[in-house]
């Protein structure tokens, strides 16, 4: 029987166990980033709600914020037996909820928060196996460790694989 | 920032919860024409990942109404229909729910809960308080739930949850009706009336 882990707002998991599946619902526009080691058989899911860390630092919640997230989800993920050069990223969200916001940086948290997700990528080597990002619709993402497989759905639809 | 109010602060945040709502409930039944019941409010915080399933199965099919609100009291207003709720409002003001017709009608139940909710804690406090224009997305409850969160709370861990059950002659109606006060805006709520220093 599989264990199916909730990664809900600003929290992460990471998984070395066959059997388990990162699962986090109804992203909008928070990013669910998974790094996924496939040949080790490690993955890691981090639901992030905004693009930086205030100027105070991230506080007890490193996971809320991209440009502490990545490096963290990452940490972890070697902890548990990933490495570097074999990481694969895949992220989805980002999404434009509410219509008609126009350009107020506040309502285009989802642009900026797969922008700022993919900076940290960037900075840390860490090469994108796929994304779904943008666009007005909320998703779901699913990691399976055993298989590094990443599955997407909004609602409504079928899950697609990433 | 939930353990920074203390237990007085918190029954007036509670009191400002329920003259909201019922104002705002009453405004509902005028619009309907029908009779409206609304349970005690709750106003307490809640963890930013626990506020959507409080409300309902995550993933579920939802709509929301979303407007920002301005002035003295910057926040936010979120009306979450289940789609039964939907119907059952779209149907007393005779429109079809999944129709552009029914949309406008949930925004502008959105502006009138909005509008007389604010105007009720506008009145007790004297503070300026504006909604703006609604938007509304349908989509999954948590899609909706969290990014109305984000577009508020920004940096906070917790959100001042504010939230009653609406029942519609006896008919339970599954809405939420959610009031999300950003921290400068609790703090010139709870100073107004006389329980923290002014900013």
């Amino acid at each position: 029987m599989s264990e199916r882990h909730m990664v809900r707002m600003a929290e992460q998991a990471i998984s070395n166990k066959g059997s388990d599946v990162l699962v986090s619902l109804g992203l909008g526009s928070c990013i669910g980033l998974a790094l996924i080691d496939e040949s080790a058989g490690v993955a890691g899911l981090v639901h992030i709600v905004l693009p930086r860390s205030p100027d105070s630092g991230p506080g007890s919640t490193p996971s809320k914020f991209a440009d502490t997230a990545v490096p963290g989800l990452l940490e972890a993920v070697m902890r548990a037996g990933g490495r570097n050069g074999r990481l694969r990223a895949v992220l989805c969200g980002g999404a434009h909820m509410f219509g008609t916001a126009g350009t107020n940086p506040v309502m285009q948290i989802g642009a900026r928060n797969a922008e700022s997700t993919l900076e940290a990528l960037t900075r840390l080597r860490i090469p994108v196996r796929a994304k779904d990002t943008g666009g007005s619709s909320g998703r779901s993402i699913e990691v399976n460790v055993a298989s590094g497989a990443v599955s997407v759905r909004g609602v409504g639809q079928p899950s697609k694989q990433l | 920032m939930a353990d920074v109010y203390s237990e007085m602060e918190m029954s007036a945040i509670r009191e400002i919860a329920n003259i909201g709502t019922g104002t705002a409930a009453t405004a509902l039944g005028q619009l309907i024409g029908r009779g409206i019941d609304i349970a005690v409010p709750a106003a307490e915080f809640v963890p930013l990942g626990e506020v959507a399933e409080r409300i309902g199965s995550v993933e579920s099919r939802t709509i929301g109404v979303f407007l920002p609100v301005f002035g003295d009291v910057p926040a936010a207003v979120l009306l979450v229909f289940a789609k039964s709720a939907a119907e059952t409002l779209c149907t007393s003001l005779g429109c079809d729910a999944d129709s552009e017709m029914g949309h406008s009608a949930l925004r502008e139940i959105g502006n009138i809960l909005a509008a007389s909710y604010t105007n009720a804690i506008g009145t007790m406090t004297g503070l300026q308080i504006e909604p703006n224009t609604p938007t509304l997305a349908e989509d999954m409850l948590g899609s909706i739930v969290s990014t109305a969160l984000v577009m508020t709370v920004e940096a906070a861990d917790s959100a001042l949850f504010m939230e009653t059950a609406v029942t519609i002659e006896g008919e339970a109606c599954d809405f939420a009706f959610l009031f999300l006060p950003e921290q400068s805006a609790i703090d010139a709520l709870l100073a107004r009336l006389g329980l923290r220093a002014a900013a």
